[in-house]
């Protein structure tokens, strides 16, 4: 497939990058495979990562086939984490069994919110969602931080982070999936992601308010003529979409961290785009593009401690190069190339 | 100065509007350039990075701000080569575009320093030599009379505006509406590079990472609140400064820094959410051009 | 006279599809020369070819006897070819002023423009010609008569001796017709070399003196207008003849949709009824209301309607939602399809299920086969082509296979009351035929059919009563037996018979 390709040879130019800058690709490949796939827990790093490139995919995906961008998944992602904590710390008596279901309507609630607000704005005001998002991934920024430090803080850390919330919302000795991956911050909404993935598709694919979604996606202007409310569909789209990031919150909070830590977040919220480009919006596609950029992110940290020049930022640079180049190679037309080729 | 602080403090916060003004005004400048002749522009947070960072070291290395600048706005006129090619001619979908030459920025900055200077991400700090206290500022005063008169009484802007409003009417012309926005797109890069440059050499005295904090976004808001027309979106510009000045004035007042620091955001937001009426962008906006044949 | 210009054996193809095949035609200086054919019939081709807009794959090109190569419009341009296209090349946002200076050669970039002086220039133009423009606002606020004025101002000032001019009367009444080609006639008067190029083939007889005659791509000869008549060019169109259409009247049954005093936009107190039975033809000049009334009768929510002053099928229906409006049997063509009726990057079946996704979920999910069998169903009966591959995306069927595709999906619907706004606009012969075939057929069954066409013979054909639109209000009605095309085209223009 052409995006496989267009991921393959961003990898490459990325390469190219590393030896023009005195590192040795090689050994550059060598340390990104062994450290996804090199252990358990190596492998089970990756799949924490791509767990919530999975969602973030999805978000940033099911935004796109409403017509809209999504480029605010990191802010929603940090409001529902922190407002999650806070439930988590609240609500403390709760056994396991009411905790977890609170904390997963936390999560999607909240992010549902605040995937709204642009959401209503665009579709009521015409106010471009692009800018609107990014300026709430500041503002969540800065709500969560002042949460953190001012009035959830953890007093027996000198972190910038909450306190832990209780054992009902967070325990991980009791996630098979942890135990099984040795330690490794993957938990059982790896399944959870898997599970909405699929259910995404057959939503988008299979039943009618997809087809409405997908149709205000494509033509607006049509849609209202056929019976559908585009701006509701957009709106509620955008609300959607940031519920499927809240879906983030659950893992950090439920499954890997029990707390809210500023920048816990390795930009999930910006590399989902790159993931969701990468897999065409298609859901089940998300899965492995989200697989690779997880391995990815593993593979830069491991990086960073293995060369001298090269940083957690690279993977950064991979993403970047890795954007523009899958979609460059979704739109180079391959046979018009080799037919020009040949004719010459 | 003049003996009577109420005066004195509103002296300093006007000419610190219009410091903070400096870099936003050059960025949405160029977005305008870039917006008006049809090519939506998210990559200004990216070009504005570029030409910050590229300007903060070659001032570093060579001990010249003016050299800085300059390569600043070389620099993002590098980045919207890089946009024009892949939008231009590969017809690359415009926000996709942007927004992956953005992360790309974000990655190759901190990347750069670590080459350059072994740093984690800022480069070191610029002595008082090479940098400016305000020049930028100037060249700005000197820039918007032009750009409106250029704007008013010339043909290559009609150029320019058709190429955003109708394209079709310039190639029955004759005329190639490529290359009228690959000119417009450098022009942008030009603006929003001097922008970012003005940013490290000039606001500030060194790269930090990030710096740019989202004025990118901010200057397209201030275009789309400006109506895409050169002197509301100044205007525009000069609001968002005051608050952004505004800002650090109150950081002292009891207020949760927090709160003060997201000011801006959330004024961007309440603005683009029309309450003061809302705009048209340039008809052909976003459109990739026909083939020819 | 002598030969000003000559196609000769020239062919040009679009990928697969070839546009233009070994056409040839001659045109003399001064003379009124008409392209005429159905949709996709090779005549627009021709034109941009002359105009340089599109190259030639072979075949040569004369220009007063020497064989030329046209390469770019600015290259016709030089020529003194100029063009007034179909699609007005108008920027709405941009004043007729800043069109004119920006195809001004003798302006650098860079210089400073003096308007003051243009515009003075420009007013003397206007009265030369005698066509009057308001330079200084912008495009989208002046009528499109206006529009169709400063194209031809354009073409005048760009120094061109040749105008060709592509289906010019399209958007304007019968009375401003009548003038524009009078205004063609003077211009031929003073020398121009004008190529016409139309389906309308009254308005052929009367001013050419050639007439080109295309049909799939070729032509099929170039014939002195005095030889012709309406019904000779139409068989040479088609290939064949076209049988008349029956209209039997039938008695109007009860009333199926009412609009009482409803205003909205351009409408002012409008007030009438459709009945079982009828076809019901709104004629105007377009810009007098009829979007404003079609977004009323879909949208009434948006447009400020109360209950009560619309009925649909003894039901109030001001304040119900456009999914509401469909349930209850209303169907709906719209004039702008690709804005309107269908979602080109869908396929065939997603485009079926357009305004009607209830009658095939289950539980919220799709039927696929039910879905599958009933597209292909309506496929089949409306001749819609490529049959076969109902995932093909909806944008690579012709514009005729579209608009069919269309028109049989609301009708397949079996609305009790069909909206339908131009509905055989860019639709060949064949095929209108066979849409108002199904109109008749439809509205026989004790159904009702809202015209609204820019094509007043459309509209005598087909409808039983005819409203008059104008400023908003219905000036006059028109019983079948009344239908005489020129008082009707009068009232359009003026308000009175």
């Amino acid at each position: 497939m052409k995006s496989v390709l267009g991921f393959l040879f961003g990898i490459f130019l990325s390469l190219l990058l590393v030896l023009w800058i005195g590192e040795s690709p090689l050994f550059v490949l060598e340390v990104l495979y062994r450290s996804a796939f090199g252990s358990k827990y190596d492998l089970g790093l990756t799949l924490f990562y791509a767990t919530n490139l999975a969602f973030t995919g999805l978000s940033v995906a099911v935004a796109f086939k409403a017509g809209l961008f999504n480029i605010g998944a990191e802010g929603q992602l940090h409001f529902a984490a922190i407002l999650t904590a806070w439930v988590g710390m609240t609500f403390s008596q709760l056994p396991m069994g009411l905790a977890l279901p609170l904390a997963f309507m936390a999560s999607t609630g909240f992010g549902f919110l605040y995937g709204l607000v642009p959401g209503l704005l665009k579709a009521y005001r015409g106010s471009h969602e692009v800018i609107v998002t990014m300026m709430m991934n500041f503002i969540a920024a800065g709500v969560a931080s002042y949460l953190t430090l001012n009035v959830l803080k953890n007093p027996n850390s000198q972190n910038p982070e909450t306190s832990p919330v209780s054992p009902g919302f967070f325990s991980p000795e009791r996630d098979l999936t942890q135990q099984f991956f040795e330690g490794a911050p993957v938990n059982y909404t790896l399944w959870i992601a898997i599970g909405i993935a699929v259910l995404v598709y057959f939503f988008l694919s299979k039943t009618t308010a997809g087809y409405k979604l997908r149709a205000a996606g494509l033509n607006a202007a049509s849609a209202r003529f056929s019976g559908i409310d585009s701006r509701k569909v957009q709106m509620l789209a955008m609300g959607f979409a940031g519920a499927l990031a809240g879906f983030v919150a659950l893992n950090e909070i439920t499954g890997s961290a029990g707390k809210y830590r500023i920048g816990f977040s390795a930009d999930y919220g910006f590399v989902g785009i790159a993931v969701a480009l990468m897999a065409r919006n298609h859901p089940l596609g998300i899965l492995i593009s989200a697989f690779l950029f997880g391995a990815l992110q593993k593979g830069a940290a491991d990086l960073d401690f293995e060369t001298e020049l090269i940083t957690r930022d690279f993977a950064r640079i991979i993403q970047g190069i890795v954007i523009l180049s899958v979609t460059a190679f979704y739109f180079i037309d391959f046979k018009k190339l080799i037919q020009k080729w040949r004719s010459k | 100065m003049t003996g009577l602080p109420w005066l004195d403090e509103l002296i300093s916060l006007v000419l610190a509007t219009l410091r903070s003004a400096t870099p936003l005004i050059f960025a949405a400048l160029g977005g305008f350039f870039s917006e008006r002749s049809g090519t939506v522009q998210i990559s200004l947070e990216g070009q504005m990075l570029m030409g910050a960072l590229t300007g903060a070291v070659i001032a570093l290395k060579t001990g010249n701000p003016y050299l800085g600048f300059i390569c600043g706005g070389l620099a993002g006129v590098f980045v919207t080569l890089v946009f024009a090619v892949f939008s231009l001619k590969l017809r690359m979908d415009q926000i996709v575009l942007g927004t992956g030459l953005n992360i790309l920025a974000m990655g190759l900055a901190p990347f750069v320093t670590k080459v350059f200077f072994d740093s984690t991400g800022s480069t070191p700090s610029l002595p008082a030599e090479s940098r400016f206290t305000s020049e930028p500022m100037f060249l700005l005063f000197a820039l918007i009379p032009l750009l409106l008169w250029w704007f008013a009484k010339t043909k290559s802007s009609l150029y320019v505006q058709f190429a955003g409003e109708n394209p079709t009417i310039l190639s029955s012309l004759g005329k190639s509406v490529l290359k009228i926005r690959l000119y417009s797109l450098m022009t942008c890069g030009l603006l929003a590079g001097f922008g970012g440059a003005s940013l490290s050499l000039f606001l500030a005295s060194a790269y930090s990472p990030n710096m740019t904090a989202g004025r990118g976004f901010i200057a397209l808001a201030a275009l789309i609140f400006g109506k895409w027309k050169p002197g509301p979106t100044i205007a525009a510009c000069l609001f968002f400064a005051f608050i952004d000045s505004l800002q650090v004035q109150l950081q002292g007042s009891g207020l949760p820094v927090q709160f003060i620091q997201i000011l801006p955001y959330l004024v961007t937001v309440v603005a683009l959410a029309g309450f003061f009426g809302r705009s048209r962008a340039p008809a052909a906006i976003g459109k990739p051009l026909e083939e020819s044949k | 006279m002598k030969e000003i210009l000559r196609l000769q054996k020239v062919n040009k193809s679009f990928g697969a599809v070839q546009a233009a095949k070994d056409v040839s035609f001659s045109v003399q200086e001064g003379q009124l020369i008409s392209l005429i054919g159905e949709n996709g019939a090779g005549k627009s081709t021709a034109a941009k070819i002359l105009f340089g807009m599109y190259q030639p794959d072979s075949g040569e090109i004369f220009f007063q006897g020497q064989s030329i190569k046209i390469s770019s419009p600015e290259a016709a341009g030089q020529l003194g070819i100029g063009m007034v296209h179909q699609h007005f090349m108008l920027a709405p946002a941009m004043t007729a002023l800043d069109h004119m200076i920006l195809q001004k050669n003798d302006l650098r970039s860079f210089q400073k423009i003096d308007r003051a002086l243009i515009l003075k220039e420009l007013q003397s133009l206007s009265e030369k010609h005698q066509m009057p423009v308001d330079w200084l606002s912008p495009v989208e606020d002046l009528p499109i008569g206006v529009h169709q004025r400063i194209e031809i101002l354009k073409a005048l000032s760009a120094n061109a001796k040749i105008i060709i001019l592509d289906e010019p009367t399209a958007v304007l009444s019968p009375q401003e017709t009548a003038l524009f080609l009078d205004r063609l006639l003077d211009l031929k008067k003073q020398g121009y070399t004008i190529i016409l190029i139309t389906h309308k083939l009254r308005e052929v007889l009367k001013v050419s003196d050639q007439i080109v005659v295309f049909r799939r791509g070729e032509v099929v000869g170039q014939y002195p207008a005095t030889e012709q008549t309406c019904e000779t060019l139409s068989e040479l169109m088609v290939g064949h003849q076209v049988p008349p259409l029956n209209n039997i009247p039938q008695a109007a049954g009860a009333p199926l949709l009412t609009v009482t005093d409803l205003s909205f936009g351009k409408l002012k107190n409008i007030h009438f009824q459709l009945h079982e039975n009828e076809i019901v033809g709104i004629a105007g000049i377009e810009g007098h209301g009829q979007s404003d009334l079609l977004k009323a009768l879909l949208m009434p929510q948006d447009c400020g309607c109360e209950p009560q002053q619309y009925e649909l099928l003894k039901g109030q229906a001001g304040q119900l939602t456009t999914s509401e409006l469909l349930d209850r049997g209303l169907g709906f063509v719209g004039e702008d399809r690709h804005h309107q009726s269908c979602i080109l990057e869908m396929n065939l079946l997603e485009n079926f299920l357009f305004g009607q996704e209830r009658k095939f979920s289950k539980f919220g999910i799709i039927e696929q086969s039910h879905l599958n069998h009933q597209t292909l169903e309506m496929m089949q009966n409306f001749d819609v082509r490529p049959l076969g591959n109902p995932l093909l995306p909806f944008q690579s069927l012709s514009g005729g296979n579209q608009q069919k595709f269309v028109v049989g999906r609301e009708l397949s619907k079996k609305p009790r009351v069909l909206i339908a706004s131009q509905p055989t606009r860019g639709v060949d012969i064949g095929a209108i035929d066979l849409i108002h075939r199904s109109l008749l057929n439809y509205k026989n069954r004790k159904n009702a059919v809202l015209l609204v066409s820019s094509e007043l013979e459309e509209l005598i054909k087909v409808s039983d009563r005819i409203l008059v639109l104008k400023d908003g209000q219905f000036v006059s009605e028109f019983q079948r037996q009344e239908f005489d095309e020129q008082r009707i085209g009068q009232v359009m223009l003026r308000g009175t018979p």
